[in-house]
């Protein structure tokens, strides 16, 4: 133990400088992460403070890659020169005091940051606990991933050209099987002009990353621990290639999704003779899917579907799973492929969203951007052959669906009033701005999200809304996230995207709601929005998540046959 | 008398190029053996063989009772090692590089790393990157000395020395050859000069391509050859081996 704080004690002696500029770059970002929310509304200081972050964000990265090699290799584990080789310090010693370093500046410390952070955006302790460790689990591949970059190389420039190296090949090896599955006959056709299979709620089951994160920091560990103790580059890249085939080999069989959501389907969804499908024979149409100008082997068969039995506040996405249809005398025909999720009319034909928003909202009248009939899914997909078929020729159509539901809470209403908040949990909205323009009202906010991989449920989204309780009539906003984005668009002064499904960690942002949304074509006009409409009009904040699916069969007598291939 | 340093048949290959060849050495405990051989010899393959710093390709050496590939911390405690190759922490003073040094070594005898950083005039202040080869072949002779080890391992410790700090760093290594606590200091040298070790070494081996060509004492050899000095005697002896 003695030894262990000794090398550290070195370490830190030596490497002072970049640790102090890495603390001042991590503390800093964290700094204009939590002010750049409160500026959402004066467009020349977010500007400023966005080149801030995004310079911060740069020194950052750069701080990642330098300051992980520079500090291991302040021992070397490549080469017969280094001095350390011959002198009595036990390989274990050396790398505990290189993860006790690493990982007190490179994770501990941000991760605190971020702790303060949420703290500060008062969101609740065990929220808190639980984003700390999604964030400190992340940090340690990152920093583990380097380290072991970092001991197979003897300098920062041979661990620059390896990091170079790795990314490079990478980028060539994901090209090349791109290449190979676009040169297979119909891969991109069959899987973006038709659904190769609907997503399902498992799809969102974080426990396969949770699970290779942890297994790479393992095999990580193993790779230095052959490294520091051999410092045979030999043995300790044929332990991580071992290690990584097994990691995939784990992941592959990996059988209890401890981490998947818990989703239980509604007890009013859950009988089988809730929630029907039923759909007119008649309106069955025929097309030929293209994709870029091109024809494409498909033919997707379109019918209008109803569904009947959707709760009020709810609304449901309907999904080809399987389907046959059988004629007499004639082998049944199966369809080739599954569909897309889409909203089919519920009870009306109206476009069920708007529906179940406008039930919620308990108003007449409902602006918004969004078609105005439900949409008619897939419901046999052909492949080859004009789809059509003989007019005459019909059958008795089976198919298989899956009808994923979707839930509409009122998370919040608010008056719009600066300065009011709502704070639920992880939660939490600060209306800080109300600024009227001709026709339209903005509104400036501060909202802050913070989600965990260990949450087990499904993220909600959110969106936003103006009530006119006593005019009965309602807004949809367009909201513009003023926290820049990651990557490139961080080198922007600021981004204009908006994710209104909850994304994983922490996220503090600036809102810039937009009233009515300005794009798209609102089905009904959006009402005046004068001085007395906004005297009497209300902020509704709505969120919405997926709340499990059900399947459900259908059958259409006298379906179309399609043509044979 | 026990060796200090014991190998068998131990090679090492480059690719095509046979370094160290079936080299068969004997080092007694206790002595000051001068390994000489001409550049490119395999003299520094041969010490980082016996440092663990390369692993044999064959063959097997055994250091202070240790198979040279399981050299632990414990048996480095107990050996120095200085080298021209070795790349020295640059960024550190010799104060800073002793105090570095000092906890790793339970020997650690700080009135004698003291008295020799007196011996050897060395300044305490100045980075080790910024002063001149002998100042920085003291350091870390005296790095390796100051903990009383029983092996002293040094590659080419003079190369490019001057005469006044080559004749400092013998006389150095004679005074702390001659023992005052009880246990014998060995000293394992290389060069590829005669002229360095004359004065130093009680054992004079001769490699060249790899191969141990002779190993035995100065005194046989001057007694052998006389009236031939260490030089004329080294010199006839490799005209023979080449």
């Amino acid at each position: 133990m003695r030894l262990i704080v000794h090398c550290v004690a070195a370490d830190i002696r030596r490497r002072w400088p970049v640790i102090a500029a890495w603390i001042v770059v991590v503390a800093g970002a964290a700094i204009v992460d939590g002010i750049r929310p409160f500026l959402a509304s004066d467009v020349r200081v977010l500007n400023l403070a966005g080149a801030v972050g995004s310079l911060l964000w740069l020194a950052e990265l750069l701080l990642l890659f330098v300051l992980t090699a520079v500090v291991v290799q302040t021992h070397p584990l490549v080469g017969s020169d280094a001095f350390w080789m011959t002198r009595p310090i036990a390989p274990r010693t050396l790398l505990v005091s290189k993860l006790v370093l690493l990982g007190a500046v490179m994770v501990a410390f941000p991760v605190l940051v971020e702790i303060v952070l949420m703290a500060a955006y008062e969101v609740p302790a065990r929220q808190i606990a639980l984003v700390a460790a999604d964030t400190a689990l992340t940090r340690t591949v990152i920093v583990v991933l380097l380290m072991t970059a970092a001991a197979l190389t003897q300098n920062l420039s041979r661990f620059a050209v390896l990091c170079a190296s790795a990314i490079g090949a990478l980028a060539i090896l994901i090209a090349i099987v791109l290449t190979i599955e676009m040169s297979r006959a119909d891969f991109a056709t069959a899987t973006l002009a038709v659904s190769p299979g609907p997503s399902t709620l498992a799809d969102q089951d974080p426990t396969d990353a949770f699970l290779w994160n942890l297994l790479v920091v393992v095999v990580g560990f193993a790779v230095l621990a052959v490294q520091y103790r051999t410092r045979s580059r030999l043995r300790a890249v044929t332990v991580g290639v071992a290690g990584v085939l097994m990691a995939s080999a784990i992941v592959h069989v990996w059988r209890w999704p401890f981490l998947q959501p818990r989703v239980e389907v509604p007890a009013w969804a859950a009988g089988a003779s809730a929630l029907r499908l039923s759909a007119d024979p008649n309106s069955t149409d025929s097309r030929e899917e293209g994709m870029f100008g091109r024809r494409t082997p498909w033919t997707t068969i379109h019918a209008r579907v109803h569904l009947t039995g959707v709760e009020r506040g709810w609304s449901a996405t309907v999904a080809l799973l399987n389907a046959s249809i059988q004629s007499e005398g004639r082998a049944a025909v199966k369809t080739a492929r599954a569909g897309f999720p889409v909203q089919v009319p519920v009870d009306a034909n109206e476009f069920p969203t708007r529906v179940a928003v406008r039930d919620l909202l308990g108003v007449q009248r409902l602006a918004e951007s969004l078609p105005a009939k439900g949409e008619s899914p897939v419901v046999f997909v052909a492949r080859g052959g004009d789809g059509r078929g003989s007019p005459r020729a019909t059958g008795v159509y089976h198919g298989f669906f899956r009808i994923t539901l979707t839930r509409y809470d009122v998370e919040a209403t608010l008056p719009l009033t600066a300065g009011v908040s709502h704070l639920d949990g992880p939660y939490r909205i600060v209306l800080d701005d109300i600024e009227r323009t001709r026709g339209a009202v903005t509104l400036f906010a501060r909202e802050s999200r913070a989600r965990s991989s260990f949450d087990r449920t499904l993220p909600w989204a959110y969106d936003f809304y103006l009530r006119n309780r006593v005019k009965g009539e309602a807004l949809a906003g367009s909201a513009i996230d003023v926290r820049e984005g990651p990557f490139l668009s961080r080198l922007l002064p600021f981004g204009i995207a908006y994710g209104p499904v909850e994304s994983g960690g922490f996220i503090a942002r600036g809102l810039m709601m937009r009233f009515p949304q300005g794009y798209g074509a609102p089905e009904e006009s959006a009402p005046a929005v004068d001085d007395a409409w906004i005297a009497d009009a209300e902020l509704v904040i709505v969120r919405t998540r997926r709340e499990g699916s059900v399947q459900r069969e259908l059958d259409i007598p006298d379906f179309p046959l399609p043509a044979d291939p | 008398m026990p060796a200090a340093i014991e190998s068998v048949d131990l090679s090492r290959r480059f690719r095509r190029v046979e370094a160290v060849d079936a080299l068969n050495l004997q080092v007694p405990a206790g002595s000051i053996f001068g390994l000489v051989g001409p550049n490119g010899a395999g003299k520094t393959t041969t010490i980082k063989l016996l440092m663990n710093l390369v692993r044999p390709t064959r063959g097997s050496a055994v250091v202070l009772g240790t198979d040279s590939r399981r050299l632990a911390p414990r048996d480095l405690q107990r050996i120095g090692y200085v080298s021209e190759n070795q790349r020295l922490p640059g960024w550190m003073t010799p104060a800073s590089l002793l105090a570095y040094c000092r906890p790793f070594y339970p020997t650690w005898d700080e009135a004698l790393c003291r008295k020799l950083q007196a011996d050897l005039d060395l300044p305490s202040n100045a980075r080790l990157r910024t002063m001149s080869r002998g100042m920085r072949m003291k350091t870390a002779l005296l790095a390796s000395l100051a903990y009383r080890p029983e092996l002293v391992v040094l590659d080419e410790p003079f190369s490019g020395l001057d005469p006044l700090v080559r004749d400092e760093l013998i006389r150095v290594l004679l005074e702390l050859g001659a023992g005052d606590n009880g246990r014998p200091l060995t000293v394992f040298v290389s060069s590829h000069d005669i002229q360095d070790l004359e004065r130093l070494a009680n054992w004079i081996g001769f490699i060249d391509r790899g191969r141990l060509i002779f190993a035995e004492p100065v005194a046989s050899l001057l007694v052998r050859y006389s009236p031939l000095s260490l030089r004329e005697i080294f010199v006839t002896l490799a005209r023979r081996a080449s």
